[in-house]
């Protein structure tokens, strides 16, 4: 197109573009000022003073006795039994999170016991706001999946509606088998029941012929609340993965503490572990009581000797340790107290670390293991670790951009795609 | 930038039908691709409809990604601002107004709040307005605009709440000077109302309650609810502020010293107005100002230039004797006061308080809580015999800060080289020196030889045990006259410790500890000596005063500071 005709063309699309928005632009959308159109009800005033003198404040008609703040009903009883001071502290507690509402932070609108108790527990304010996000987040995650499930139901029943009329495929058959996935196929269904008992009978295996990884559960009093819930998901998802594998080891939990707050969190996400016949092992002994000190070997990221090899004859110790925020090696000093050899994985000599802490999850450390139990070599074992704390290749960081932008064209697909499979390139040159 | 997301507000509300920019843009082609990934079953589902809705944060970030919106498909498209784009508009949207007005009238907050509300998925709604608009005049201290957003609640119907009740008075009493009569009545009606509807507090209620009874005129009373709530609630420090003013004009200096404790002990030191309250309530006071500077000496506070300049003002205006001129200067290295040229106080431990720090430190923190995490116990006890024979040292080197003083990446030589450097000049000196290393030096090539030869004593501890204690340990145990050399400040050690024995400790490593800052190739050393004077507020023996002050603001109290503080005031008579 030559310049001018570009010009006429764009002159009479914005032309367009206003006059459609002059038509379709109603009340609604006008960014104008329009008098009371927006202001929620409570600022609809029928007084005729417009511009009224601010002396004159009147105490009971001007002030907000009865407001109702969504945190009035709480079971006083329930959560300070009785104790004096706590229930002091639970109402100061009750106005410090309605003057948070009113100030507009980000503080959920229910509370159950649960969080009071919680709330009450932590001495530091700055936590105490820290959680309130937390419940706040998960307060608002919960609200839009809710729009969004609904809005997926109605389309859903509009697409059903659009099916119904369309008549079907073979109307003239009237045979009475369907043949869909669904309905009729040729393909053996597999339930998960007939899946579970396979993963099973393969970790009863591993418990009479496989190698033990012992997870050490005593470090309980050095988590905070939001910690060991994090450990407890992370121990779950160790398991579940564990149990997956085409190898299995044989997980044992020891020195757990039944009462404590991690197994309860635990066992309130595996309620399973209670039953009688459940297939995690887990014990209150110390392990030194149960397995033979001379294959013991501890695994922290303090120590300076570094794992070379999966040995099979030696029996390795996870700590259940989510230690964010702390500095002192506290699993190095219980493995020297208790005269044990320590490993720490090779994380320096096969991969190039770009951000984060050099700490990684239970689950990941398991997984890294039972491949390299299986024979896989560290690089690969080492797929487990989040590539975001990597370094990239400088070939890729050219590329970030598309990727960034518009995550569904086929070039920020081809690109993923090849980054996955040049994960090499993010190892580091040996 | 607001005005730019503005305007995409409006093209985001255009109702877009074919025709319109027809280019293939890269959006054409996003949504073209997009459609054709889909199966037939989602084809149908994801048909747009006219109230389908998009996200469009990425939008108002890339506004030539909006203009190339293209009609191919017949997409009709309706915008919504949602979740954090909305709120950060809306932020926006009330910062330049709160700026640019000093007064407004109901209407124009009205036509403020209507906008407000019209992203209504937005952070910011009906609930938590208030709030957000009083706390922004406190920010920017405009009295005439939270007033005038009273009186617009008012004017609209609307019910004061908590929040913008605590929110006014907190205005009042920062701008103390433009309130007005009315704003006292109102104060006492607000005051009223808080104490009425509320039987206990919570910090942002009890700090309004005691401002708003402190401007009424009903300090005794603010004092008592300060009583009873001090047990339940943690005060923010602009309380303690209002309470020690308070004080200070009904002459009850000494509570209104327990306030400024409790503000020094929070750590941030903002509200200096307080002292200059102070200076100028006892202007005529010679006692009393020097109380005021015995109490800098003794919590270890340097003062701000500001009440430097009130100090200076009220000292020059005592009658004849008592008066002292004060002049800025600065300090020599050698301990000098450049104005006076007298010397400041020594840093020196006592004996006795030596032995009680050395005591409280062996046992609560070179142990600490757990001795494995930093040592093992066997350890600790073969270095404990060992000192016990070969003390007392003179000077106890920290092996790895000494060799590694070029970095960690150099040869072995050169490690050993440094060290060599740095022993032979204390060797020289004719001092009993002490090395601490670790197990892997042992392999380093005449290292051990070296150390013979100058006749040091060396102990190696474990690769991965901390050297710190022991360096501290032998030091300690060799008396006032060892001295140990290292860079490490020791930052983490002072933990385990009381107030009195850190700032003890502290005093104690400054006037012993040798930085070493170059060791050049022919083995000449060049290092700091420690400081052998304090850098507090100190009285000298003429009865003037040293003053050291910061012209940081805000004021920090709890920072440590090492090295020679330089700029100093010098307060004595007869100076000019």
């Amino acid at each position: 197109m030559s310049v001018s005709r570009m010009n006429n063309f764009f002159i009479r699309s914005c032309i367009l573009c206003s006059a459609i928005r002059q038509r379709t632009c109603k009340n609604r959308f006008s960014i104008f000022p329009t008098p009371t159109c927006f202001l929620p009800k409570c600022y609809q005033s029928s007084s005729t003073h417009i511009s009224s003198n601010l002396t004159a404040v009147n105490l009971n008609e001007d002030f907000d006795y009865d407001a109702e703040s969504p945190y009035s009903n709480i079971d006083f009883e329930a959560i300070a039994n009785g104790d004096e001071e706590k229930l002091k502290n639970l109402k100061v507690l009750q106005l410090e999170i309605d003057l948070m509402r009113q100030q507009g932070k980000k503080v959920p609108n229910h509370l159950t016991g649960e969080c009071w108790k919680e709330l009450l527990s932590i001495p530091i304010s700055d936590y105490r706001v820290k959680y309130l996000k937390h419940l706040w987040l998960i307060e608002v995650r919960e609200k839009l999946q809710k729009e969004k499930a609904k809005k997926k139901s109605e389309n859903y029943s509009e697409f059903k509606a659009r099916q119904a009329k369309i008549p079907p495929k073979n109307a003239t058959t009237s045979s009475p088998i369907v043949y869909s996935l669904t309905d009729t196929s040729l393909f053996h269904r597999l339930y998960d029941v007939t899946i579970n008992r396979l993963y099973n009978y393969k970790l009863l295996q591993a418990e009479w012929f496989g190698p033990k990884v012992i997870v050490d559960c005593s470090y309980e009093a050095f988590m905070t609340s939001k910690n060991l819930s994090n450990c407890a998901k992370q121990m779950m998802i160790m398991w579940s993965e564990n149990r997956d594998h085409c190898n299995p080891c044989d997980l044992v939990f020891c020195n757990v503490n039944e009462q404590g707050a991690l197994w309860q969190k635990l066992t309130g996400r595996m309620p399973m572990i209670r039953d009688v016949d459940s297939p995690v092992h887990f014990t209150a002994q110390h392990y030194l009581d149960v397995f033979p000190k001379k294959q013991l070997v501890y695994l922290t990221p303090n120590c300076s000797e570094i794992l070379e090899k999966f040995n099979t004859d030696d029996i390795y110790i996870i700590g259940a340790f989510v230690d964010t925020g702390r500095s002192q090696p506290i699993s190095l000093a219980k493995a020297k107290k208790e005269g044990l050899r320590m490993a720490k994985l090779p994380l320096d000599k096969y991969l190039c670390w770009a951000i984060g802490h050099k700490t990684l999850t239970l689950n990941q450390v398991l997984s890294i293991l039972n491949d390299v139990k299986d024979g896989q070599s560290w690089p690969q074992a080492f797929r487990h670790v989040p590539k975001r704390k990597l370094a990239a290749a400088p070939i890729l960081i050219e590329k970030e951009n598309i990727y960034k932008l518009n995550p569904l064209t086929t070039q920020a697909i081809r690109e993923n795609y090849r980054r996955n499979f040049v994960y090499d390139l993010l190892l580091k040159d040996q | 930038m607001f005005q730019e997301r503005f305007v995409l507000r409006n093209l985001s509300r255009l109702y877009v039908s074919r025709n319109i920019l027809s280019i293939p843009g890269s959006f054409s082609c996003w949504c073209d691709r997009f459609f054709h990934s889909l199966s037939a079953v989602d084809r149908e589902i994801k048909k747009p409809t006219s109230t389908t809705v998009y996200s469009i944060r990425h939008y108002v970030e890339k506004p030539d990604l909006l203009k190339m919106v293209a009609g191919e498909r017949g997409f009709v498209k309706e915008t919504i601002l949602r979740g954090k784009a909305a709120t950060e508009v809306q932020e926006s949207l009330l910062t330049e107004f709160i700026k640019d007005h000093d007064d407004a009238s109901p209407e124009q907050w009205t036509s403020l709040l209507n906008k407000l509300f019209e992203l209504n998925h937005g952070m910011i709604h009906a609930a938590n307005i208030d709030g957000r608009i009083l706390e922004m005049c406190y920010v920017a201290k405009k009295l005439p605009l939270a007033r005038s957003y009273l009186n617009f609640i008012k004017c609209s119907g609307k019910k004061f709440n908590s929040v913008s009740v605590c929110g006014f008075i907190k205005i009042c009493h920062e701008c103390e000077s433009s309130m007005t009569p009315e704003d006292n009545q109102r104060i006492q009606v607000f005051t009223k109302y808080l104490m009425t509807k509320h039987q206990v507090f919570d910090s942002i209620t009890a700090d309004a309650v005691i401002k708003g009874l402190i401007l009424s005129g009903m300090g005794e009373e603010s004092l008592r609810i300060y009583e009873e709530a001090v047990k339940t609630t943690v005060f923010p420090v602009t309380t303690y502020a209002a309470l020690a003013s308070y004080l200070i004009k009904n002459n009850q200096p000494e509570r209104a010293v327990e306030f400024f404790r409790l503000m020094i002990s929070k750590g941030v030191l903002t509200h200096h107005k307080v002292f200059i309250d102070w200076i100028n309530f006892y202007d005529n006071d010679r006692k009393k100002l020097d109380e005021l500077l015995a109490f800098f000496r003794d919590v270890d506070f340097k003062p701000s230039k500001e009440i430097c300049d009130h100090l200076k003002a009220a000292y020059i205006k005592l009658p004849r004797e008592l008066s002292l001129d004060g002049v800025y200067g600065y300090v020599k290295n050698s301990g000098e006061c450049s104005v006076c040229q007298r010397p400041l106080d020594r840093l020196d431990l006592s004996e006795k308080e030596f032995r009680e720090m050395r005591k409280c430190f062996l046992e609560t923190v070179l142990v600490g809580n757990d001795i494995f995490q930093r040592s093992t116990p066997e350890e600790l006890q073969k270095f404990i015999t060992f000192v016990s024979k070969n003390a007392p040292f003179n000077i106890v080197l920290d092996g790895l800060n000494v060799a590694y003083m070029s970095g960690t990446s150099v040869a072995q030589e050169v490690n050993v080289g440094l060290v060599k450097g740095v022993v032979q000049h204390f060797h020289e000196r004719d001092n009993k020196i002490l090395l601490i290393g670790r197990k892997h030096m042992l392999g380093w090539p005449k290292f051990l030889s070296t150390l013979k030869e100058f006749d040091v004593k060396y102990f190696f501890i474990e690769n991965i045990s901390e050297d710190d204690i022991y360096i501290i340990y032998a030091t300690l145990y060799s008396g006032l006259d060892a001295y140990f050399v290292t860079r490490d400040l020791l930052r983490s050690e002072k933990f385990g410790l009381s107030e009195e024995q850190r700032s003890l400790f502290k005093r104690w490593q400054q006037s012993h500890q040798i930085f070493i800052t170059y060791v050049a190739p022919s083995g000449k050393v060049y290092m700091k000596t420690p400081i052998s004077f304090q850098m507090m507020v100190q009285k000298t023996s003429t009865g003037g005063w040293h003053i050291p002050y910061t012209e940081e603001t805000p004021v920090n109290s709890v920072k440590d500071e090492y090295g020679i503080h330089r700029k100093w005031l010098c307060l004595d008579r007869y100076l000019s």
